[in-house]
């Protein structure tokens, strides 16, 4: 199977300090990766470097096939999908709005400049709102909505990318276990249907189990193990997160 | 240890500037009675002034509106072109060093060299505060879009919008409420420095207020100083509604 990620001893870091330390790993395309880790470990900065947003100082990344060195910026954004662990939403502007940000790079300059979708990216975007039970709410500015609204607007803004990677950085947070349910669901239908790959961070050691196909610990920016589906089991999880939170 | 010595070089600044000033407070309080005879003087204002003064008051505002607006709107691209979270030091260099020049000259040095390009009239003073608002707005405009929340600027860049799609979904509308908000003080700033754009000629009741200084027919002056007044309290008093009713409302 190809990887749609690959990363080889890369390190970076901000202001010249590392945060990421000499980190590899391969995510198989069509896989469900997930990275889990205290907080500080530099699970946000891993998932950044996988969509360019951070670059790499030291090794060398691959993603989708197009390979980056140090310091090295990668024209792949439009292809990968991004829930940022604060969202990153327009408060002021609407639902949907926001999600239709998503298909920016699919629609003309000028048209988006002032804010003119075509017909099909909206019903889009309006279906993408109602799969995260927002249909009711899609033209309330995203200020007026409660913390695990925004969440969903912010997932189907990355749904709207129709990406080949989807990276969520803690994007299940502050959401009710019935709509956990409902959206990992649909993110295995992306990688069954559409053969994404998805890059969850998670704190959450149950979700992580049930849905990853493998699980990455990180800790203090170095890899600490990953465990393929097959291998978890509840035990050897334990264990490997217990040392780790110490 | 190090405050000390920063108070102790203000203070000998202080001292060594004010020596040649010829600053005297005997000469400020015998002046007093000259205050009093102006006064006497100016009283009671010429009402004969009103529709005069009215009119010349109308065309400052409207010399500082749409020097204002005009001013804005090219204000508004250099500021993005001055954004460190937008852009690399090749815009920002030269945007910036664009906004400084233009900030160097006040309003009335403007007014001054404009009268000699386009004669006198409202239209040099138009110029006038386009040019001083584009130097001083569009610092406040970049200072405001940098003021911004990284994750907004990187959630947008990561769908792979490019640049104009970038400042437009998330850098204007997160920083609208402060560019709003600079709007209308540069407009309550620039009614009032329009006020005597007319002193060199560039149009409104700077013009008016000048000449009967001039004549010394201070009852005129006072008139037209009540009108300034009282329109530049009506300016103000708008300004803080509009702020209450639709700026207040929009924070977060
Ligand atoms: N933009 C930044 N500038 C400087 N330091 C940062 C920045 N982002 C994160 N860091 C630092 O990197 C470390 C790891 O942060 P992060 O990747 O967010 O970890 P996690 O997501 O696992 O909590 C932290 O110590 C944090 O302070
Ligand atoms: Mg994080």
């Amino acid at each position: 199977m190809k990887n749609a990620i690959e990363l080889t001893n890369v390190s970076a870091g901000y202001n010249g300090e590392y945060i990421i330390k000499e980190v590899s790993c391969s995510i198989p395309e069509g896989t469900i990766a997930v990275v889990i880790g205290p907080s500080g470990a530099g699970k946000t900065s891993l998932v950044k470097l996988m969509n360019g947003l951070l670059l790499p100082k030291r090794g060398s990344l691959s993603i989708l096939g197009e390979k980056s060195r140090k310091n090295k910026q990668l024209n792949i954004k439009k292809n990968i999908g991004y829930i940022p662990q604060h969202l990153g939403l327009i408060q002021s502007m609407t639902a949907l709005e926001n999600v239709l940000a998503g298909s920016l790079a699919r629609v003309g300059t000028w048209q988006s400049l002032l804010k003119i979708f075509p017909g099909k990216e909206k019903a889009l975007a309006s279906k993408l709102l109602s799969m995260v039970g927002l249909q009711a709410k899609k033209n309330k500015r995203v200020l007026e909505l409660s913390g695990g609204e925004k969440r969903r607007v912010a997932i189907a803004r990355a749904f709207m990318q129709k990406p080949k990677i989807l990276l969520a950085d803690e994007m299940l947070s502050d959401l009710d276990i019935i709509l956990v349910q409902q959206i990992t669901k649909q993110l295995q239908k992306l990688r069954d249907k559409f053969g994404t790959t998805i890059v969850m961070v998670e704190h959450d050691l149950k979700i992580a189990k049930s849905i990853g196909d493998q699980i990455m610990i990180l800790r203090e920016g170095k890899n600490k193990g990953v465990f393929p589906k097959s291998a978890i089991t509840d035990k050897l999880l334990n264990k490997a997160f217990a040392q780790v939170q110490q | 240890m190090k405050k000390g010595i920063f108070y102790g070089i203000i203070l000998a600044l202080f001292v060594v500037f004010s020596v040649n000033l010829k600053i005297d407070p005997s000469d400020f309080f015998a002046g007093i009675p000259n205050l009093a005879e102006l006064f006497a003087d100016s009283f009671p204002p010429d009402t004969s002034m009103l529709t005069i003064g009215a009119i010349a008051i109308l065309e400052t505002l409207q010399i500082a509106f749409i020097g204002t607006i005009l001013g804005t709107i090219l204000a508004l691209p250099l500021a993005t072109l001055s954004a460190r979270n937008l852009f690399s030091k090749r815009f920002i260099v030269p945007a910036r060093a664009v906004l400084a020049m233009l900030r160097t000259l006040p309003s009335l040095l403007w007014a001054v060299i404009f009268v000699i390009m386009v004669g006198t009239g409202p239209f040099a003073g138009v110029l006038a505060v386009m040019m001083y608002t584009v130097g001083y707005l569009g610092k406040l405009q970049y200072e405001a879009i940098e003021g911004i929340s990284n994750e907004p600027l990187e959630a947008i860049s990561s769908t792979g919008a490019n640049k104009l799609q970038i400042i437009r979904f998330a850098a204007l509308p997160e920083a609208a409420n402060n560019l709003l908000s600079q709007l209308l003080f540069m407009f309550e700033y620039n009614v009032r420095s329009s006020t005597i754009l007319g002193f060199v000629g560039a149009g409104g009741i700077g013009f008016y207020l000048g000449s009967y200084l001039r004549f010394l027919e201070y009852d005129k002056v006072l008139m037209l100083l009540l009108i300034t007044f009282v329109a530049v309290i009506i300016i103000d008093y708008l300004s803080i509604l509009i702020r209450d009713r639709y700026l207040a409302k929009t924070l977060r």
